[in-house]
């Protein structure tokens, strides 16, 4: 499927979603009780859950009409081999199995030379890199059933032939094949602590329209750097380049009454990641409540 | 040299100086590197914690030590469990494996890797 832009429409997915990771299988459901902070949706890594073998409490979330995204980790789109047909066959049967509204997927690399990274490795920023990789995704559209979203990576290194800004690079891949976003806002915070690039100035620059939800994530300092280890609790500066997204995102919502269903200045969905050192069930509806407020715009102050 | 062999070489010499030792590509920042490489190492770590929980209760305090001798010896190859099962393999063959409670972890490792390999789903520590 070779999407355009993503216009007008709804966003695929709305509201607040979580990472669903077989340690917190059972904490899932616990958050969508009332009185909990909700889960409109969750997301899965392709690479650990099987189309065939899908374990009971997720098929349970779907059956109950969760909208579940698969989340591939080890595409390596951005890198110089040609894709992995057994990797798109399991995006694309995981996509069947949960009828997705889209899959996702990293503008990174993670296998070069024989040798497995074991982790998402920032690309070249360079109009040669910016081809192969237009190549892999208009590749990777054209296997899967339901539309693609790239999401911006968090990089501890930086090329020095970087010839673009990170918005500049994925604005013109989004013009050069019509994929839609997963903008991790953890990893401007994350880019701004490593590079001393501006988040505002980046959401500013990138296709804001064409994001189709929104990642959050904690991370710490070590080493004078930031790890975005998704195993620490979302600090208040990752909340701010969120808040800073739903300002400059709001207005671009469908229009009231264009379609109907569609409230005006809806927000693509935003979800918590969190793949280790699992916190209480209370720790994470608490995150889960604060993104929500955020999201919202009820911390915003009113004129 | 076309242009994906060009990215093809950047590419590879990145990672061959984040897990396979190899010189710093010129123009990175070497102690960035460093420090992305150890982070990658640590996730191996963890990712091997996970697929064999037994070595790690087995090895107690020398885990991550015994884990940075392994992994001294070569880069991950497979998923988390082929690299738990080599790690085992590792053990058997280092001092490690003088201690009773160490063999007979990395010995039921290497048993179980063996008889699930065909059919499990390994689990990948996520990141992103």
């Amino acid at each position: 499927m070779t999407g355009g832009p993503r216009g007008p429409g709804p966003p695929p997915v709305a509201g607040v979603g979580i990472g669903w990771r077989h340690e917190i299988d059972l904490t899932v459901p616990r958050l969508r009780l009332p009185g909990g902070p909700g889960v409109d949706f969750v997301e899965i890594v392709a690479e650990n859950v099987h189309p065939d073998h899908v374990p009971a409490t997720l098929a349970g979330l779907h059956a109950s009409g969760v909208p579940v995204i698969p989340h591939g980790v080890s595409l390596s789109l951005g890198g110089a081999d040609p894709l992995s047909d057994a990797r798109l066959s399991r995006l694309a049967a995981l996509a069947q199995r949960f009828s997705s509204p889209l899959v996702s997927e990293h503008v990174a690399f993670c296998r070069a030379g024989g040798y497995e990274s074991g982790h998402l490795l920032p690309i070249p920023r360079t109009r040669s890199a910016l081809e192969i990789l237009v190549e892999n995704v208009r590749t990777a559209q054209a296997a899967l059933p339901v539309p693609l979203a790239v999401e911006n990576i968090a990089a501890l290194v930086a090329w020095p032939e970087d010839e673009m800004t990170e918005a500049q690079f994925l604005s013109e891949l989004v013009e050069r094949t019509g994929v839609l976003l997963l903008l991790d806002v953890a990893n401007l915070h994350t880019a701004r602590v490593n590079f001393g690039t501006d988040p505002v100035a980046a959401l500013a620059a990138l296709p804001l329209s064409q994001v189709a939800y929104v990642h959050v994530a904690g991370g710490t300092l070590a080493d004078g750097v930031w790890h975005d280890t998704h195993a620490h609790p979302v600090s208040p500066q990752i909340l701010e380049v969120l808040a800073a997204f739903a300002e400059l995102a709001r207005p671009l919502g469908p229009l009231s009454g264009a379609l109907p269903g569609v409230l005006p200045g809806v927000l693509p969905g935003v979800l918590l990641e969190r793949d280790d050192a699992y916190p209480s069930d209370a720790a994470l509806a608490a995150e889960l409540a604060a993104i929500r407020t955020v999201v919202s715009g009820a911390d915003r102050v009113r004129p | 040299m076309s242009a994906r062999d060009e990215l093809a070489a950047r590419q590879a010499a990145l990672v061959a100086a984040l897990v396979a030792d190899g010189p710093i590509p010129p123009g990175l920042d070497a102690g960035r590197v460093r420090i992305q490489s150890d982070a990658l190492l640590r996730k191996r770590r963890r990712s091997v914690m996970r697929a064999a929980p037994e070595l790690a209760v087995a090895l107690g305090e020398s885990f991550a030590a015994a884990f940075a001798e392994h992994a001294a010896s070569g880069p991950k190859s497979g998923n988390s469990a082929d690299d738990a099962a080599a790690f085992a393999r590792f053990l058997l063959r280092s001092a490690h494996g003088r201690n009773r409670e160490v063999r007979r972890a990395a010995r039921s490792v290497i048993r179980k890797h063996s008889a699930i390999r065909k059919h499990s789903v390994i689990r990948r520590l996520p990141g992103g």
